[in-house]
């Protein structure tokens, strides 16, 4: 693919102030790729360390640790870190380091845009948490305890401070997400290095092109939810209050219109990084890149009609029922698009089973259990059983851990030694992987049969019957949890030290990253690398 | 290579271009939310 | 050898269970609780056999990749190809194709099938034989035969003691009621939704059904119960602090039995009617609203009266509990004890019980607050005097 003919500048006075300043000030895409990244990272223990609270209380029935209160907090709190303080962080992470590496650009086209993004990011996480820290000196009555998608408009209106607290933070993180993607947009538009036209364009940066537009195009919308519910808490609009002649449904719809396109703004880039990795270590290009692409807009278009099969049950009329059923089921065809790609990608190569690889066919194979589960979901009839179900809870949880975490853990081995210039260590990291993905099954296949025996969601205690499965997926997500730690421990020891990386790293590894040395000078293309 | 004044030029150009699509995104942006905020209340209810 | 009779032995022990599970129809793991209306079996049946589809497709695809990771591996000598996409005619067919039997699934086997389920599934008029009404606020079931004007509450009957482990739980433990709601079986009952609060769902498993109870609006749905039995389910949709303990139960019996307990509840009802007349002595006033609050009250209000701070007011000491209720024309007071009972707070979680509970009931449970967790009114409040303010 592309070579690049340029060495990096060294300039004496662009070197970056000493210290907390550097941090702060930082317009580099270098830095605040880091930034992003390390944020994404340390919110992803904070959700988990609520998640592992919540799953204590399950480990038994009864209510031993919780008060329901503080239960429906603990959940609430874990969705939205992890959906909003962990995933997508850590994608605009990967985005800012590297997709100006990838289109030859020497920074972002908008640095100082990209220093207030990031730097929002840890109010909006303050404000969220504020409630819930402020109720154990007896301020107040916590943090929302409504769900991450607040879609019970009637509940969020006579819910405490923590809904006002979780509304701020929620135009924050807009804020934030829709000047990330505007800055994403123009870069990828417009400072693309000479010769890397659109269909030239590594999948990764297509992917978050795209990512970038949904974002574009929901973001507005939840912040206008948001902000209707405010008026309406606080002002005296009747949006959503039924007793005033409101319509509690229609939450749900603002809700869900942002909220179907905000899994796939979740997953897109993961499947756009997917691709790179499956070719590296199999040692041949990208299978399908044109399918990939075309699939990858049709599955932006599609997130956009589907958003009412997340309200089957709420009483739709007859036909927009059956609409909702039909466009949902065309999601399975560009998904199949990807998947069959993926597959196409590795048939026949020389293929070396390095970490990236394990997470990235690891990927493959839970976020392919995720999609089949998918595959049910809309039958209308059949949904009435699972909506609302521990069934729900295991199919998303395939697709945003086994999807869009294990895609994350992949894109972090995969250029972890680009970022810091050593390499991990290898055997650590495959035992990483065994321990994630056992436990990971170990926790979530257990849900979808108490699901299917009518556990429902959202609960803090349930009947005798379902124990046993409660039991060993409280004891898989606690072990989960505690092989994150391994993570944490190989990152650590990378970064302070260990074989050098070589500039190409992996020996199939493609595209104008791998031309640079690792990890890259502080200024890189200066002048637009010529690409073949 | 180019010299001097057609990179000045073209530097200026891309700046340009820049600031006609951050505009015109800014300016989706508030659309969307515009039309959220007051149309969709009154359209939505017909899917009940 | 003796590894080969082991692994005869454990697979003459499978054999005849896999049969025998075929045979009795026990449930697997795979299956929904066990089906009892038609939309149910329909459902069940409809999941069984898509989760066998995607077991199966999961296995072709990840057969293949087993395979792939098998063979295609630098370490075996393997030089790697450089296709970019498929080349010759067979290789688009063997492309395209996936995608065409995806379709198929989609849109044929599964599509038409899922059409007529929909249609029976939202026809909830025709041929319909009885309604009941269905009412939801946090966190309990109201009920109601229109036809026969008979209405009631139903809420947990696990206790607090057992959600907290000081007593050992029962067999049913979360999902029993004091009043089941009572069907008959082969009729087909129309169910009115709706909720006073917040969106609320009604579910019971093996009827297949399930519904929200939104607020403003009704919704609808039918059952046809094939069996008698009791039946148990729960809400569905997160609902605030109680949501996990909102169970329903149904108790589906024959059309005569039916008829027997419906005449029974309407003596009941004209029970309640005299009881209103009687004047009450403030003991039996006490001894009634102790038994309604630790029913009604104590999900919220806790059983020490004080409330859980932030979230719900505490009745000791509270002003509303220890003022007036009544002015000197015997109207209520607005926003005074009485009224708030029986008209509710708009907004918050405090409902208009005038609709939930009879005039006894409200009599008594006002009088036994006002006389307990250290409130001494020393007052009480007739059953009389709460028909009159209705």
């Amino acid at each position: 693919m592309a070579t690049a003919t340029t060495t990096a500048v060294h300039d004496q006075h662009e070197h970056p102030p000493a210290g907390i300043m550097r941090w702060l000030t930082t317009t580099n895409h270098k830095d605040l790729g880091i930034l992003y990244m390390s944020f994404g990272a340390i919110m992803f223990f904070i959700g988990g360390a609520f998640i592992v609270a919540v799953r204590a209380e399950l480990l038994l029935p009864g209510l031993q640790l919780l008060s329901p209160g503080m239960y429906n907090q603990l959940f609430t709190l874990h969705a939205l870190i992890m959906v909003f303080g962990a995933i997508m962080p850590f994608a605009t992470g990967l985005n800012n380091y590297l997709i100006p590496l990838m289109i030859g650009a020497p920074d972002m086209a908008l640095p100082r845009v990209n220093n207030w993004g990031f730097w929002i990011l840890p109010f909006a996480a303050t404000l969220l948490l504020t409630p819930f820290l402020l109720q154990f000196s007896g301020v107040g009555s916590g943090a929302t305890g409504a769900g991450w998608i607040m879609h019970n408009a009637s509940l969020d209106l006579q819910s405490g401070i923590g809904i006002d607290f979780a509304i701020f933070t929620i135009h924050l993180l807009g804020l934030s997400s829709i000047t990330g993607a505007i800055n994403v947009v123009v870069t990828v538009l417009n400072m693309r290095a000479p010769g890397i036209s659109l269909m030239k364009m590594p999948l990764f940066v297509w992917a978050w092109l795209i990512t970038a537009f949904m974002l574009i195009l929901a973001m507005p919308v939840f912040s206008a939810a948001a902000t209707m519910l405010l008026t309406d808490r606080h002002f005296g609009t009747h949006f959503f209050d039924a007793a005033n002649g409101g319509d509690p449904i229609l939450l749900q719809h603002l809700i869900w219109f942002f909220g179907h396109p905000e899994v796939y703004i979740v997953l897109l880039p993961a499947w756009g990084l997917i691709p790179h990795i499956l070719a590296t270590f199999s040692r041949k290009p990208v299978y399908g890149y044109r399918a990939q692409v075309y699939a990858l807009w049709t599955i932006c278009f599609l997130s956009f009609i589907v958003w009412s099969h997340h309200m089957l049950t709420s009483g739709l009329p007859l036909a927009a029922e059956v609409y909702f059923m039909y466009s949902t089921m065309a999601v399975s065809i560009p998904t199949s698009v990807l998947v069959f790609c993926w597959l196409g990608a590795i048939w026949r190569g020389a293929m070396t089973f390095e970490t990236p690889m394990l997470f990235a066919l690891g990927f493959v194979a839970h976020f392919g259990m995720g999609a089949l589960t998918g595959l049910i979901l809309p039958a209308v009839a059949v949904n009435a059983q699972y909506h609302n179900s521990y069934v729900i809870v295991s199919h998303f949880h395939y697709t945003f851990f086994g999807g869009g975490i294990f895609g994350m853990m992949a894109a972090a081995y995969y250029w972890l030694p680009k970022f810091t210039g050593h390499m991990f260590d290898e055997k650590l990291g495959r035992l990483h992987f065994w321990l994630t993905t056992i436990f990971f099954n170990m926790t979530f296949i257990p849900q979808w049969f108490a699901g299917l025996d009518g556990m429902p969601r959202h609960v803090a205690d349930y009947p005798l019957k379902l124990s046993a499965a409660n039991l060993v997926s409280s004891a898989g997500a606690f072990l989960l949890g505690l092989a994150q730690l391994l993570l944490v421990y190989i990152v650590v020891k990378c970064v302070r030290g260990g074989p050098k990386a070589t500039g190409q790293v992996w020996e199939g590894a493609q595209g104008l990253e791998f031309t640079l040395p690792s990890p890259p000078p502080y200024h890189t293309f200066e002048t637009p690398p010529e690409v073949k | 290579m180019m010299n001097e004044p057609e990179v000045m030029n073209e530097h200026e150009k891309r700046e340009r271009r820049t600031v006609q699509l951050v505009v015109a995104l800014m300016l989706f942006v508030a659309f969307i939310y515009a039309v959220t905020f007051f149309k969709l209340p009154l359209w939505l209810p017909a899917l009940q | 050898m003796r590894k080969t009779g082991k692994q005869l032995t454990l697979l003459s022990g499978i054999v005849p269970f896999l049969f025998a599970s075929g045979l009795a129809h026990a449930k697997s793991i795979w299956d929904f609780q066990e089906p009892v209306t038609p939309i149910a079996h329909d459902s069940m049946t409809v999941s069984v056999d898509f989760q066998r589809i995607i077991m199966v497709i999961y296995a072709v695809v990840f057969a293949i990749f087993i395979y792939s990771i098998f063979r295609h591996r630098k370490n075996s000598g393997v030089q790697p190809a450089a296709f970019t996409g498929p080349r010759t005619k067979w290789q688009w067919a063997l492309a395209i194709s996936p995608f065409l039997i995806l379709i198929y699934i989609d849109y044929v086997l599964m599509g038409i099938p899922a059409f007529h389920s929909i249609v029976n599934m939202e026809d909830t008029r025709t041929a319909a034989e009885m309604v009941v009404k269905v009412t939801a606020s946090q966190w309990k079931w109201q009920y109601e035969y229109p036809e026969e004007d008979i209405r009631f509450v139903s809420t947990i009957a696990t206790t607090q003691e057992q959600i907290h482990n000081k007593k050992t739980k029962g067999e049913h433990y979360l999902q029993e009621v004091d009043n089941p709601l009572i069907l008959p079986t082969n009729k087909k009952v129309r169910i009115l939704l709706t909720s006073t609060d917040v969106i609320h769902s009604w579910w019971v498993p093996a009827f297949g059904v399930k519904r929200d109870a939104v607020p403003g609006y009704l919704r609808e749905m039918w059952v046809n119960i094939d069996k008698p039995g009791t039946y148990r389910g729960q809400c569905a949709q997160l609902c605030g602090d109680g949501h996990s303990f909102m169970p329903i139960v149904v108790e589906a019996i024959a059309e005569p039995q039916f008829r027997e307990w419906v005449a029974k509840k309407k003596a009941e009802g004209s029970l309640a009617e005299t009881a209103a007349g009687k004047v009450w002595s403030r003991n039996e006033l006490m001894v009634k609203g102790e038994e309604i609050y630790k029913r009604v009250c104590i999900a919220c209000h806790q059983a020490d009266g004080k409330g859980i701070p932030g979230a719900f007011p505490a009745l000791a000491g509270s002003k509303i509990v220890n003022g007036p209720f009544l002015d000197n024309d015997d109207r209520l007071i607005k926003d005074g004890h009485l009224d708030r009972v029986m008209n509710g707070k708009p907004g918050s979680a405090m409902q208009a019980f005038k609709n939930i509970l009879s005039d006894a009931e409200i009599a008594a449970v006002v009088t036994y607050e006002r006389n307990s967790f250290g409130n001494r009114m020393d007052d009480m409040v007739q059953p009389s005097q709460v028909k009159a303010l209705r």
